[in-house]
């Protein structure tokens, strides 16, 4: 892992148990946001299909630059695996090599603010939550382009019937 | 029995291996403690087999794909990348391409053709990562990774090429 030297593993045991307590009430593990905290916090959710590629990550990185924000940290959410985490800078290259190397694990990437929250799925969608400006912005299109594109990967015919119904679930919790 | 090249270049790199009729075959090592889900990825039974005429690894799915193609050292047989997105998506149905995306494939089996196909590979330095992804690279810098299917999925092979950003998944059902 880390081949570039892009982002570090956090290692301080109170940094640790602080971001893990801050994710707490934000993700529902592996895979999803917290329907109660979505509403709390009044946050826009927009699936993703995939994982993060070169445009998702320039996308990204203008979105929580227009924040302020150019750090985030990696939280693994998969039950089976002891907690990792890891501070990503919120750069193109960056996020391209941590996606790479997390991409068939559960991670959120949130700023130590949690002014927005980026679930990778283990290899399967993105969810890119936060307010409405910095949603729009991260997914590089309207939302209505960005809907219409999920559901056509989501409604694939090929897909094996966990992913399918994986995929479903997807928009039926988050677009319809 | 004729021994062709492959079974001297099979013999030099391996001493035990064994050469018989139907070919030459012979352990592959350090992944025998390798396991998904409690499903060893390689079991004592598991061999890379070469037959005497072609060349042609038994456990590939492509009768294209020989081992002519690759490069061997230390015991392991070496792929390159393309040659593993070949061998991995042979017979595999490819899904919509979406640009920018992963080349999504969908092939039959399971898991079970998941872990044997990984394995049939011949990847370099095979580790087991947290959260039961198994990793290996290919002679070219290529990352393979493969997470067995959950309740949320299926199981999937994952291709990333040394000098591409573009990834290839071939999901097994």
């Amino acid at each position: 892992m880390n081949k570039s030297n892009n982002y570090e593993r956090v290692t301080d045991k109170d940094k640790i148990d602080e971001l893990i307590a801050m994710i707490g009430p934000v993700v529902c593990k592996p895979n999803h946001f917290s329907s109660p905290w979505l509403q709390q916090k009044q946050w826009i959710v927009t699936p993703v299909a995939d994982t993060i590629n070169p445009m998702d990550a320039e996308w990204i990185t203008t979105a929580s630059s227009a924040l302020g924000v150019t750090i985030g940290y990696g939280i693994s959410l998969d039950s089976d695996m002891d907690v990792e985490i890891y501070k990503v800078p919120l750069n193109q290259d960056a996020l391209l090599d941590f996606s790479a190397d997390v991409s068939l694990l559960n991670f959120v990437l949130v700023p130590s603010d949690l002014s927005f929250a980026i679930l990778l799925e283990a290899g399967n969608y993105i969810l890119i939550a936060g307010n409405k400006q910095f949603v729009r912005t991260a997914i590089g299109c309207s939302f209505s382009t960005a809907t219409t594109m999920f559901l056509d990967y989501a409604t694939d015919s090929i897909w094996p019937e966990p992913t399918a119904k994986l995929l479903k679930e997807v928009a039926e919790k988050y677009i319809l | 029995m004729c021994l062709t090249n492959q079974h001297l270049i099979t013999q030099l790199h391996n001493p035990e291996a064994e050469i018989g009729e139907m070919g030459a075959s012979f352990p592959l090592p350090d992944s025998n403690t390798l396991s998904i889900e409690g499903i060893p990825l390689v079991t004592e039974e598991t061999y890379l087999l070469v037959t005497p005429d072609s060349g042609t690894s038994a456990l590939s799915n492509n009768p294209g794909f020989t081992l002519q193609q690759q490069g061997m050292e230390n015991n392991v047989v070496f792929i390159t990348t393309q040659e593993a997105i070949a061998n991995l998506t042979h017979g595999a149905q490819l899904g919509r391409t979406t640009k920018g995306r992963s080349r999504q494939w969908v092939q039959q089996g399971g898991l079970d053709a998941a872990i044997g196909a990984f394995h049939a590979l011949g990847l370099a330095n095979i580790t087991q990562r947290s959260g039961g992804v198994i990793t290996g690279e290919t002679l070219d810098g290529g990352i393979l990774n493969l997470r067995a299917g959950s309740t949320y999925g299926s199981a999937t092979i994952e291709v990333q090429s040394s000098n591409s950003k573009q990834k290839t998944k071939v999901r097994y059902e």
